[in-house]
């Protein structure tokens, strides 16, 4: 089986793996691929600029939706979107709250102006919030996440729950007591006898700061149904059989560590791992025992037609370089034998390429190699020609 | 010529900082074997519990007590818990909290939502092993297993941020010598480590401009990491693509690895004159490939690192 057929019939699309090893790339190949169809839309946090560009929205890729123009006789459409952390915020509180003048005293709030830039797991949660919205309006058939970049790829999958704690928690309430008993204007509350361990937080930290948060979270209060109700929402898409995960990866020491881990969450949390990528893998055929007879380089030299120098300085690049590579390959060799050793879900193999997708070409390429198997030979044209220099870009 | 490095090692901390997967911590592990080997007391810290740093000293897990990992060389991984016990302790005077339990948990629920407070618990503790106790400096030099480029900015911020938010409270006239040591650029030094491809420039980029308006300081250095170089022009290249069969039985292969490295080390050109075009100096690690990310690699990175002029 491959990518293609694990994800055929699949309506929502979460794109997983640490940052830096070409989840958003994948994402957006992967959505195109699905654009040939259906009707698509891949979100995304912070696309490289080339890749923007790629998707031909260098002047406008924001928050809202926006169409990318395909070349050919596609019959599906291909949208997409970037989150913007603070529009985001914004809009949840305006759709959240019971009136205008509520969702006006939070955003006023000290500390909800930091909160967008800071709060743990923010931008997780503004990506199943904006998956639900989009799932629940229906305008499309496929939506690709590209999850954010996070310490823990999987941080998004506890966000909405933890998003609901901390608005719920006992804790929280127990907190905002003294001070919402007391009111939210002026009179404050001294009465902190009850917790010496509300004492010394009141005393360290400030009554101020105690106040701002515990309106905050009262403010929030409000609103804990909705966000309760979403989170459950969002877990049930998340393991719906109409969702797939895809988890991306380098096969370098941390990201592959941290993709073994996801898998095993994935699997342990009975969500539905559709497959693996394996971005970056150094061809298999790298993998050789190779001498380079950099001793002979004055003979070589002149049947070369270089000067001895020339010729031994170019023998001795190819002996490192050649050494470097297999070393790589045969690790890759070994790594993804672990990964099909770890899951059964299909893994696949997109080889470095010496360019970044710049255009669509690049990401139909990427989406062949993802989603299915090429053969060597045919993986060998695309490398070359992937390594073709874009026009005037080189020298 | 002198080191560049040792340009770095004139501060008392440097913050290591980098896009995620551009092997920040194994540069900052690099660092301080460095400043260690030439006399330095030195401490490495990694911000995290989980002590990434500590990985590529073969230390075993990290601890909150400074662990000697080699000659001069002490680490330690920083746990919120025990930040906030010994902030305690130090700044409030408390005796050993028995129960640190619920207070953590205020805190913990506190600094989830109010931005700047475990970022200045942080630089705090940095800030804390920085100075003299009793007339005496026990460290020379601080390297920081910092938080990765898209945040460091709000911890090396985390002091600003307390004193804009929290109006009175110990807190704030605490943080006051915290922000000193940061924005003091005598003291405090910024590495970036980077990758010559596309998405860790930009970052970089993003950050060496930020620097200034956030904490008033330059970034002091940029790590270009995993650099390919070669030296082969297409001639060359073409003289030896006719002459594969003359290697030897792996000529092809060593052939077509050769043109690949050299495709490699192009399409890195245009990132790394972005680098350099930023400001601060840029010091080359080349690539190396390695089995395991153990000392012996931690070591001859830093002798790569080392070999970066001026």
């Amino acid at each position: 089986m491959n990518l293609r057929e694990a994800l055929a019939g699949k309506e929502i699309i979460v794109v997983c793996g640490s940052g830096g090893v070409g989840k958003t790339s994948i994402s957006a190949a992967i959505a195109l691929e699905a654009a040939k169809e259906r009707r698509a839309i891949v979100v995304t946090i912070d696309p490289a600029k080339r890749l923007a560009s790629a998707l031909g929205l260098d002047s406008g890729l924001g928050h809202k939706e926006t169409v990318v123009e395909l070349p050919d006789a596609a019959k599906g459409t291909l949208h997409a979107a970037m989150l913007d952390m603070k529009t985001a915020w914004d809009e949840l509180i305006d759709k959240y709250s019971d009136s205008r003048h509520a969702a006006e005293n939070i955003k006023a709030n000290r500390i909800y102006r930091g909160i967008s830039e800071q709060f743990v797991g923010s931008q997780g949660y503004m990506a199943m919030e904006r998956l639900a919205d989009l799932h629940e309006r229906g305008d499309y058939d496929v939506i690709v996440i590209d999850t954010p970049p996070t310490r823990s790829a999987l941080d998004f999958l506890e966000a909405p729950k933890r998003m609901t704690d901390f608005i719920g928690g006992s804790l929280l309430r127990w907190m905002a007591k003294p001070y919402s008993a007391a009111g939210k204007i002026g009179m404050r509350a001294f009465n902190f006898t009850a917790s010496p361990f509300l004492r010394i937080a009141d005393r360290v930290l400030g009554s101020q700061l105690l106040e701002d948060l515990s309106s905050l979270v009262l403010d929030f209060q409000n609103m804990y149904d909705d966000f309760k109700g979403r989170a459950e929402q969002v877990l049930g898409l998340l393991s719906s059989p109409d969702t797939g995960f895809v988890v991306v990866t380098t096969l370098e020491g941390p990201p592959f560590r941290e993709a073994e881990f996801f898998v095993d969450r994935l699997v342990d949390g009975n969500l539905p791992l559709a497959g693996l990528v394996a971005n970056k893998v150094i061809p298999p055929r790298f993998a050789e025992d190779g001498g380079v007879p950099v001793d002979r380089a004055d003979e070589l030299g002149s049947q070369m037609g270089l000067d001895p120098g020339r010729a031994r300085d170019a023998l001795e690049e190819a002996r490192h370089a050649l050494d470097t590579l297999s070393l790589l390959a045969r690790r890759d060799v070994e790594r993804l034998a672990e990964l099909n050793r770890r899951s059964r879900a299909p893994v696949a193999k997109v080889p470095l390429f010496t360019q970044d997708v710049h255009d669509l070409e690049g990401l139909k390429r990427l989406a062949r190699y993802v989603l299915e198997e090429p053969s060597e030979e045919s993986s060998r044209e695309a490398e070359s020609a992937a390594s073709a220099p874009p026009s005037g870009k080189r020298g | 010529m002198a080191r560049l490095v040792d340009t770095f090692f004139r501060r008392r901390v440097l913050w290591v900082t980098g896009k995620g997967g551009t092997g920040k911590s194994t540069i900052a592990a690099a660092l301080a074997i460095l400043a260690a080997e030439s006399g330095l007391r030195t401490l490495l810290i990694d911000v995290e519990a989980r002590g990434d740093a500590a990985r590529f000293l073969d230390t075993g897990p990290p601890r909150y007590q400074p662990k000697e990992a080699l000659p001069n060389l002490h680490h330690l991984a920083i746990h919120p818990e025990e930040v906030l016990d010994e902030y305690l302790r130090v700044a409030l005077r408390m005796p050993r909290v028995r129960r640190i339990g619920p207070i953590r948990r205020i805190f913990d629920f506190i600094a989830t939502a109010a931005p700047g407070i475990k970022e200045v618990l942080i630089a705090g503790k940095i800030g804390f092993e920085e100075r003299a106790r009793n007339g005496q400096v026990r460290w020379d030099l601080i390297v920081v297993d910092a938080a990765p480029s898209g945040q460091v900015v709000s911890h090396l911020r985390g002091p600003r941020t307390i004193q804009e938010i929290v109006q009175v409270g110990m807190i704030r006239n605490q943080t006051a010598w915290v922000q000193e040591v940061i924005e003091d650029p005598a003291r405090t030094g910024i590495v970036i480590v980077a990758l010559p491809e596309e998405m860790p420039v930009s970052e970089t980029a993003e950050l060496v401009v930020a620097l200034p308006e956030a904490v008033g300081t330059t970034a002091l250095g940029i790590v270009a990491n995993r650099v390919i170089e070669s030296k082969q022009d297409d001639e060359t290249l073409g003289a030896l693509d006719r002459s594969a069969e003359l290697l030897g039985p792996h000529g092809p292969i060593a052939v077509e690895a050769a043109k690949l490295w050299s495709e490699l080390a192009r399409a890195q050109q245009p990132d790394l004159e972005r680098l350099r075009s930023l400001g601060p100096p840029v010091a080359p690690v080349p690539m190396v490939a390695a089995e395991r990310h153990d000392l012996a690699f931690t070591k001859r990175i830093a002798e790569l690192l080392g070999a970066a002029q001026a």
